[in-house]
This record gives structure tokens, C-alpha cells and sequence, in this order.
């Protein structure tokens, strides 16, 4: 897995910021949106996760502040900044550009 | 959306270390609690439950040193972006707060640009001068080289070619050693301009380490006697008569009437002062050989660089040395002399630095003043703002936050000040060197050059910044302070207490530079005006003069200068507006040579004690023309011409110095080989300087002494520029070959004097400073007297209440403002006297300490400062009882 996680940074972050696109999120939602969405085929330690948050945070692209959870326990909440946003948008497309030609590479036979 | 940042900002959270570690031990918790409740709900055991979320986690350990070690990075880029946002933040307060009070900022800047850009104006020629390096290869190695006399500085002259030449043989301190005079060359076959140039020796340009842009400099051999004529262009003046023309090296030009070949052009920086002073022309020494040999004949100034190593004491005591072993050689031309070796920018520059240092003190004080009085607005300001503050103290503001606050609106005038004091300073800077006559400045190496370059741009950044922090700090502190201490219980009724004490300070230490600044404006204004009131023996006054000079390939005989002078001289005297017409070798004010000669029947005296005298050669009507007084004997008539015996006149301080009780009349003179008989005595003349004392003069009858070069006097109601056109026809009809120099007026020549000058010069500046500085202490006086009875509105109601004439109350008020003007006028009294001492060699005919000066500057003060408090002072007694009392 640890092998996976530099592949995966780039990748990680930009899902982390999709999740948090609908709203304010606690790091153990946005661990379980992300199994449950891919159906358990993408597997991340948690810890790698937060390191993707913290890091998000650090750049200014998510702002984080406690709060409660649905069962009344404090929280970290992280949310979307606009420049977040933004940065998901380009990100989003190029990853789509690179996948469609990833996948027309590979669909030549 | 109101971030929780923004609120932690807001309640003054800070994010500590421990906070941090907290907040990552809180999240992990929280994400491993949760998932552990879910694998329970989904029927795991609680210790499978724990052991799966731990390991889906992974190393928890590690993960919390890296969270916290990003989250540190986080706080910190934070708080440097809160800082810039609350610096952000107090730079829009104090702009919407300056921008609120148009008067009292626009004051300010006005004060601070003129006070900045003076200084920066200032600095800018001292740096040009005085700071950056002469233009040539490691110039604090050149020094200058003079003999001297019996070691007196006053006796220093020119060095003789062979003293030079044994200089150069037997030193042991120099690397090389060059000599050069300036000379004056007529460039050009038909209409011939008069150039300033000098004359050098071959290697002068290698010790001096200057390379040209095209061509050579020169080699040795080409000062030889007989060496083929060669010649070095300067750069500005290659652009102008050369068109800048890159193939002009090899050409031939008229060089005094004969042909010399373009050698090479000297860079675009380079430039000489002394004796070749605004030279644009440079060849090798062409003096004949018999000059060259004379061992008493003085005329090579001389330069040289030391060797790596050798110290200027080392290198006095070489040349002590070698002048000892020449005069023990050579005793009748040798004894007694010595020499003195003076660093080449001193020689250059060291005549305009006092004057510049004195400047560039004055400037500083100026600017002392103007900080002086900001502070003190602003101290009034602060007063005025003690409520608001005390509003924000209560708020919770900090004083360290508040001082930022008040230094950043302190800082941010300054900074503005400076900024429009560069726009002051780059007109100033053009307006201060316009003010130097062309023929002084081409004297001062690096003045043309002075502007606003880097270093100028930084010294007025950090005198904004000083000036800021400077009359920042104090009202600062003082209002956070008071604002501390007695914040709202005082607010709006004003302590005059202790910011009153200062604010009086304040204005008693402006009075005092300004009392500085006045004493040395009015000490300059004596001089000039002691030199003004020299009688200089002739009448300058409707006198018009420029030289001619004749090709000396064409005039090789006395009789052909002679007819040519005569002829001259007959066609100007037709021309309309021409009252008189006179020719001198060199007209007064100028230096010249002198001749060594020998009174009949007195005993044959020894080398060093030959009397010796300035000598010029005129014309008959010269005197005449120049209204020179005759004292005694006769004038030079028609009847003496070469045909006929030398005569001579002589001034008076000739008949003093030489021939006391004796009739001068009739005594004879022996000049190298010919006997001078004195006919008569005329008044005295200055020559050289004013203020130097008036040497003994020699004249001799032009038609026995011809030169190829005159100046001519004419009197005349035109000015020069009406005068020039006609001088010139006149000058070619006759012949086209003479080169004229420019034609002026003597009341200009005059005026432009080192002796005026030197004086006018700071004369002007110091006194526009003090101008300056007494406006500003004015308005000091004035805004702090104001401000008090302001404060004190209410005292005088009641004081008036309890039955004071306003007579009293006028009084009261009085007494401030004289209590601050005696005390500044004291301190600044003694202040200028102590100074006064280093501006001595600057004044002339008034002494540093005159009393007259100061008391005239104490009244002028105390009128002026005592007339500014006149009208508070008339508010105080306007008082209505009533109204004071009620307000608060």
C-alpha cells in the first residue's frame, strides 16, 4: 500500500476535494464516501487520508473548523474554499483528458 | 461566510503548539471512535472492531508527528497572513484618517517633500563631488605634486621641468610620476575657435590609468622638443565638432596654426579639475628647450601614483629627501625649497568641500526642523485623538497594536513625503549646479554629473524612514501612553502637562536651528557684502571684454603684432556705442605670470630674495579705459615704441613693497638683459582672487613687450551680447586666422569670481534654507501657542470670571511664546557660535562670533516668534466666560 500512496497522491487530493464538494465534511465521512463510492476498489489508509486533508488545508484549498457530529461529538469539519474549488475544476478536467487518452491507447489493439 | 479562522481571529485565539498536538490527538480519536462503533454495529467483537480500525488506519504514530508537523506550517503562513491583513488593515485606517483631514496632511507632506528633497538635492551633488571616485583607475593612489618654499603652503608653486625630471629618477615611493599645464589653443584654419585645453606629459594619461574609446593616448616621445604634433580629443568635444565620427582618428586639424594629428578620443567620464580645468583638448608639452632646462623657471603641475604599499607619510618623506640632495645640487635655484604632496581629489575637489559640507549640514537641519514641527503636529494631533484611542483601548486594542498603528500612519507620511521629496529633489539638484558659472563647474569634476542615481534614491529612502520612525515615535508613544494611563477619565479635557513640555521643547529646539541656520545665512550676506564693497581699484561697471589670439604661424614678428594690435584697435574705436578702447595681456582678476628683475643700485640680492612682481602689457589708453588712477609720473604715451627706451609703470603696492621713501619716478629696473625705467605709479588692482592681497604690479608699454594674445577692455553703453557681433566683424575683417574667446561683460567676470561666487553660492542656498526653516518654526510656535489656549479655554473663562483683564490673559499667553522664543534664540546663539568656527575660511571681512549678526537674528526671531503668538493670544482674551465654562 505505502508503494500506491505516492501514485496515488495527486489523485487522492483531487477525490478529497470532490467529496467535499457538497459540503462541510468530517475526515471519517469523507473516508467512508470515498469506499463506499468506488465500491471498495479504492483502498487508502486512513492515515494517508488526513495527510491529504492536512495538506489541502496547508495549501488553502480546504478551511477546517470543530463542530458537532451527528451524534454530538466534536468534530473537525473541512470545507471547500474557493480557491479549493477552483483547483478541483481544472484538476477534474485534466484528469478526464488523461484518462480518455489513457483508455484510447489502451482500447488500440 | 463567517470562517471559524475569522472568528479565532477576531477573539484573539492563538494557535500555540500544545493546541496543535491537542487538535490532531482530537481528530484521530474521533475518526478511530467512529469506526469502531460502526464495525460493532455491523456485529464485530469490540476488540476485532479496534484492531480493524487501527490497522485500516496505519501507523497512528507516525501519521500524528506528520499531521501536526503540516499543521504547524499551516499556523505559521497564517499568521503571516494576518499580519499582512491587519497591516493592510492600519495602513486603510490612516489613509481614510489622513485623507479625513486634508490641511493637516497636506501640511506634513509639503514639509516633509521639501525637507527630504532638499536633503536628497543636497546629497546628490556632495555624492557627485565629494563621494563617488575621481574617474580614473584606482584614483586614491593619484596624488598632486606642488614646491613649496621654505615648506609654506601660501609659497607653493608649479614644479621646474628638471625638478620634475629628477622627481621621476630618483623617488622611491612612485610608480610613475606625469606632468600637465592648462593652455589655451586656437582650433580650426579659417574661423578658429579658442579651446581650453591642457598640455601633458606623454605618460600622463598611463599614470592616471585612462584608456580612450577610439585611438591611442600618447607615447613616449611625443612631448620630445620637435616631436611630431599629436593631439587628444575629449569625448564631448569630439561630438560636437566631430559629429562623433569613429574615422576622425589619423586626421589632420589646425591646431595654432599648424598641423597635428587626431591621435585618439578620451572617454565620455573623464574629466580634469585644477589647471586643467575644462581642458577639451589635450596634447603633449611643446615648451622649447631653454624652458625646459631653466631649473627656476616654475610651470609643470605634477601628478603621481604611489607604488602598492606606500603611504603618503612615506612617500613626504622620499620626496623631502630628494628636494634636500636638489637644493644642496643646485643651491641657486634649489635652496630652500621643498615640496608638498596633497591626494588628488583633495587637490581637485578640496576647495568646494567645506562649502559643501556646509551645505549639506544646513540641509539637515532644515530637515531637523520639518520633522520637529510634524511631531509636533502630530503630538496635537494625538492630544486631539485621545479619546478615540482610550475608545480603543477599552476595546481591547493592545499598545503594541496601537503604536503600529500610529507608526504605520507616521511611516506611511514619511514614505509619501519622500516620494514627492524625489520629485523636489530632481528639480533642485538641476537648479543648484545651473547655479554654478560653466567656467567654476568645469573646475569641480563630477558637479555636471550629479542627479538622482541609486545611492541618492536609498539616502532618501532612509531619511524617510528615520524622519518617520523619528517624529513618529514620540507622539506615538505618548499617546498610547497617556491613553493608558488616564484613558477615559481625562478623555476630551486634555492634559497640558507633560506632552505640553514637550511640544515647548520641541519648538524651542526648532527655534534654535533655526537661529543656526539665520546666523549663517546673515554671516554670508556680511562677507558678500564686505567683498561687494572692495573697491576694485577700476570700474567694471560698461566694460566689455574677450581675448584675441593670432595664428603664430602668420605673426612671427613684434612689428606685425604691433600693426595688427594698432589697426584693431583703430577699427573698434569707429564702431557705434565704442567709449574707449584698451588692450592688456590679462585683465584684472586674472592670474598671470610674474618676472624676477633687479632694482639699479641696490646691492645684487641673493636667488631666493629677487624681487619679483606680476607683470601685464598694455596699451596706452588701457588705464584710461579701465579708469585705473594715475598716482604719480606719467602714463605710457605714443612716443614709446620699440624704437625708443623701456619704460614701465608700477602700482602702488610695487612702490611699497620695493622702493619705499624713494621717488619711484625715474628709478631703473633690470629685467634679464634690459633696463626698465618706472615712469609712473597707478592705483592698485586685484589680481587673481579679490580678497588676496594686491600683489606688486609691473606694467609694460605694449609696443615694447607684443603678444599674440590681448584682451581687450572697451567701455561701452552696450551689453556684451550687443557688443559680440561687432567685435567679431571687426576681428575678421582684419584677420580671419584670430580666434576670439567668448566676449563678457566685466561686472560678469566679476560676479562669477571664485572670490563672489564662493560666497554667493551658499549665500543663496543657506539663506533659502533658513528661509525655510523660519517659516516652518513659525508655524510651530504659532500651532503649539494655538493648540494651548485651545486646551486652556476653559481656565482662561474662569479666570476672566474671577475679574482678569483680557490685558492679563494676553499676557499669560505672551509668555509662553516669549518663554519658548528666549530659549531658543539662547540656545541657538551658542549653538552657531560654537559652529561658527568651522565656516571661518568661508566668511570674509565678519568674524564667526559677530555680535551684531547674532543680535540681529535674536531680533529678527523674537519679532517674528512673538508676532506668531500675537493672535491666539488676542482669541485668549475673546474669551466669553459662559460659553468656556460650559463646554465639556
Amino acid at each position: 500500500m505505502a508503494t500506491d500512496l505516492d501514485l496515488l497522491q495527486g489523485t487522492l487530493d483531487t477525490l478529497v476535494l470532490k467529496t467535499l464538494s457538497w459540503g462541510p465534511r468530517h475526515g471519517y465521512a469523507v473516508a467512508r464516501w470515498i469506499k463506499d463510492t468506488s465500491d471498495g476498489t479504492i483502498l487508502v489508509e486512513d492515515r494517508a487520508l488526513y495527510v491529504s486533508l492536512h495538506r489541502l488545508e496547508e495549501r488553502g484549498w480546504v478551511e477546517s473548523q470543530w463542530g458537532l457530529s451527528e451524534n454530538n461529538r466534536k468534530a473537525k469539519y473541512y470545507e471547500l474554499t474557493s480557491a479549493g474549488r477552483r483547483h478541483l475544476a481544472q484538476k477534474a478536467a485534466d484528469f478526464t483528458t488523461y484518462a480518455k487518452a489513457v483508455f484510447k491507447i489502451l482500447q488500440t489493439s | 461566510m463567517p470562517s471559524f479562522n475569522g472568528i479565532r481571529r477576531l477573539l484573539r485565539i492563538r494557535t500555540t503548539p500544545r493546541s496543535i498536538m491537542r487538535d490532531v490527538d482530537d481528530e484521530m480519536r474521533f475518526h478511530l471512535q467512529m469506526r469502531i462503533e460502526d464495525l460493532m454495529r455491523n456485529g464485530h467483537s469490540r476488540d476485532d472492531a479496534e484492531r480493524r480500525a487501527t490497522r485500516e488506519f496505519g501507523d497512528v504514530a507516525a501519521a500524528r508527528t506528520e499531521l501536526a508537523s503540516i499543521d504547524r506550517r499551516t499556523a505559521r503562513r497564517g499568521q503571516w497572513r494576518e499580519w499582512f491583513a491587519s497591516l493592510g488593515q492600519d495602513v486603510r485606517f490612516a489613509l481614510r484618517g489622513l485623507r479625513a483631514r486634508p490641511a493637516f496632511t497636506s501640511t506634513i507632506l509639503i514639509t516633509l517633500a521639501l525637507g527630504i528633497g532638499a536633503n536628497a538635492a543636497i546629497f546628490s551633488v556632495v555624492n557627485a563631488v565629494l563621494l563617488r571616485p575621481l574617474p580614473y583607475a584606482r584614483p586614491d593612489r593619484l596624488v598632486h605634486l606642488w614646491e613649496t618654499f621654505e615648506s609654506k603652503v601660501e609659497s607653493r608653486s608649479e614644479a621646474s621641468y628638471p625638478d620634475y625630471l629628477d622627481w621621476r629618477a630618483r623617488n622611491k615611493t612612485f610608480a610613475d610620476l606625469a606632468g600637465y599645464y592648462g593652455s589655451g589653443f586656437i582650433f580650426g584654419g579659417s574661423q578658429p575657435l579658442t579651446v581650453r585645453g591642457a598640455r601633458v606629459t606623454a605618460n600622463f594619461f598611463d599614470v592616471l590609468g585612462v584608456h580612450p574609446v577610439i585611438g591611442r593616448t600618447f607615447t613616449t616621445g611625443e612631448d620630445a622638443v620637435g616631436a611630431p604634433r599629436v593631439v587628444l580629443l575629449t569625448y564631448g568635444f569630439w561630438e560636437r565638432q566631430f559629429g562623433a565620427d569613429r574615422n576622425v582618428v589619423g586626421r589632420s586639424v589646425t591646431l595654432d596654426g599648424g598641423a597635428v594629428t587626431i591621435v585618439g578620443v578620451l572617454p565620455k567620464e573623464f574629466v580634469f579639475g585644477g589647471r586643467g580645468a575644462g581642458a577639451e583638448l589635450w596634447a603633449p608639452i611643446d615648451r622649447p628647450a631653454p624652458t625646459r632646462e631653466a631649473r627656476g623657471n616654475h610651470w609643470l603641475n605634477v601628478v603621481g601614483r604611489l607604488q602598492d604599499g606606500a603611504g603618503l607619510q612615506a612617500v613626504r618623506t622620499d620626496m623631502s629627501g630628494v628636494m634636500r640632495a636638489l637644493a644642496v645640487e643646485f643651491p641657486r635655484s634649489n635652496r630652500g625649497r621643498d615640496s608638498q604632496v596633497v591626494p588628488l581629489q583633495d587637490e581637485l575637489v578640496g576647495s568646494v568641500r567645506p562649502i559643501l559640507i556646509l551645505l549639506y549640514g544646513a540641509v539637515v537641519v532644515v530637515l531637523l526642523v520639518a520633522c520637529v514641527n510634524v511631531a509636533n503636529l502630530l503630538l496635537i494631533r494625538g492630544a486631539d485623538r485621545q479619546r478615540e484611542i482610550a475608545v480603543r483601548v477599552a476595546l481591547g486594542a493592545g499598545r503594541g497594536r496601537l503604536l503600529r498603528q500610529l507608526l504605520t500612519e507616521s511611516l506611511l507620511l514619511s514614505v509619501c513625503g519622500g516620494l514627492l521629496g524625489l520629485v523636489v529633489a530632481q528639480g533642485a539638484v538641476r537648479f543648484i549646479v545651473g547655479l554654478v558659472p560653466a567656467r567654476q563647474a568645469a573646475a569641480i569634476p563630477g558637479l555636471l554629473t550629479a542627479g538622482l542615481d541609486a545611492r541618492v534614491v536609498a539616502y532618501a529612502a532612509l531619511i524617510s524612514l528615520a524622519a518617520g520612525l523619528g517624529f513618529g515615535m514620540v507622539p506615538a508613544f505618548r499617546a498610547t501612553k497617556s491613553a493608558l494611563h488616564d484613558a477615559l477619565k481625562n478623555a476630551g479635557r486634555g492634559a497640558i502637562g507633560g506632552a505640553g513640555r514637550l511640544r515647548d521643547m520641541l519648538v524651542i529646539g526648532e527655534l534654535a536651528l533655526t537661529v543656526i541656520l539665520m546666523s549663517g545665512a546673515l554671516l554670508f550676506g556680511r562677507s558678500l557684502m564686505s567683498l561687494l564693497s572692495i573697491n576694485p581699484g577700476f570700474r567694471s561697471a560698461q566694460i566689455v571684454t574677450a581675448t584675441v589670439v593670432l595664428p603664430a604661424s602668420q605673426y612671427t614678428t613684434p612689428p606685425s603684432m604691433i600693426a595688427f594690435f594698432q589697426r584693431f584697435s583703430a577699427r573698434l574705436r569707429q564702431e557705434p556705442g565704442v567709449e574707449g578702447v584698451g588692450f592688456t595681456s590679462r585683465m584684472p582678476l586674472d592670474f598671470g605670470n610674474s618676472l624676477g628683475f633687479r632694482i639699479a643700485g641696490q646691492p645684487e640680492p641673493s636667488p631666493e630674495q629677487t624681487p619679483t612682481a606680476s607683470y601685464r602689457s598694455v596699451t596706452p589708453d588701457y588705464f584710461q579705459t579701465l579708469g585705473i588712477p594715475l598716482v604719480a609720473g606719467r602714463s605710457f604715451g605714443a612716443g614709446d615704441d620699440a624704437s625708443s627706451p623701456n619704460v614701465g609703470v608700477v602700482n602702488r603696492a610695487f612702490v611699497a613693497a620695493y622702493l619705499g621713501k624713494l621717488d619711484p619716478i625715474g628709478q631703473l629696473l633690470t629685467i634679464r638683459n634690459d633696463t626698465v625705467r618706472i615712469v609712473g605709479v597707478v592705483g592698485d588692482v586685484p589680481i587673481g582672487n579679490l580678497e588676496d592681497k594686491i600683489p606688486p604690479t609691473l606694467y609694460l608699454t605694449f609696443p615694447q613687450n607684443p603678444q599674440m594674445a590681448m584682451a581687450i577692455a572697451i567701455r561701452t553703453k552696450s551689453d556684451a551680447a550687443q557688443m559680440a557681433p561687432i567685435i567679431r566683424r571687426a576681428l575678421a575683417d582684419i584677420e580671419p586666422a584670430g580666434a576670439l574667446t567668448p566676449v563678457t561683460s566685466m561686472d560678469d567676470l566679476l560676479g562669477q569670481s571664485p572670490s563672489i561666487f564662493m560666497r554667493r553660492f551658499p549665500l543663496f542656498l543657506v539663506g533659502a534654507f533658513a528661509i525655510t526653516a523660519l517659516l516652518l518654526a513659525v508655524i510651530g510656535i504659532y500651532g503649539v501657542v494655538s493648540y494651548s489656549v485651545a486646551q486652556r479655554m476653559r481656565e482662561m473663562g474662569i479666570r476672566m470670571a474671577l475679574g482678569a483683564q483680557p490685558r492679563n490673559l494676553m499676557t499669560l499667553v505672551m509668555r509662553h511664546g516669549g518663554f519658548m522664543a528666549g530659549a531658543g534664540i539662547a540656545v541657538g546663539v551658542v549653538a552657531a557660535i560654537l559652529l561658527g568656527r568651522f565656516a571661518d575660511k568661508l566668511l570674509y571681512g565678519v568674524r564667526p562670533s559677530d555680535p551684531l549678526t547674532y543680535m540681529t537674528v535674536a531680533v529678527v526671531l523674537a519679532v517674528v516668534a512673538i508676532g506668531a503668538t500675537i493672535l491666539p493670544a488676542r482669541r485668549a482674551t475673546r474669551v466669553d466666560p459662559a460659553t468656556a465654562l460650559r463646554t465639556d
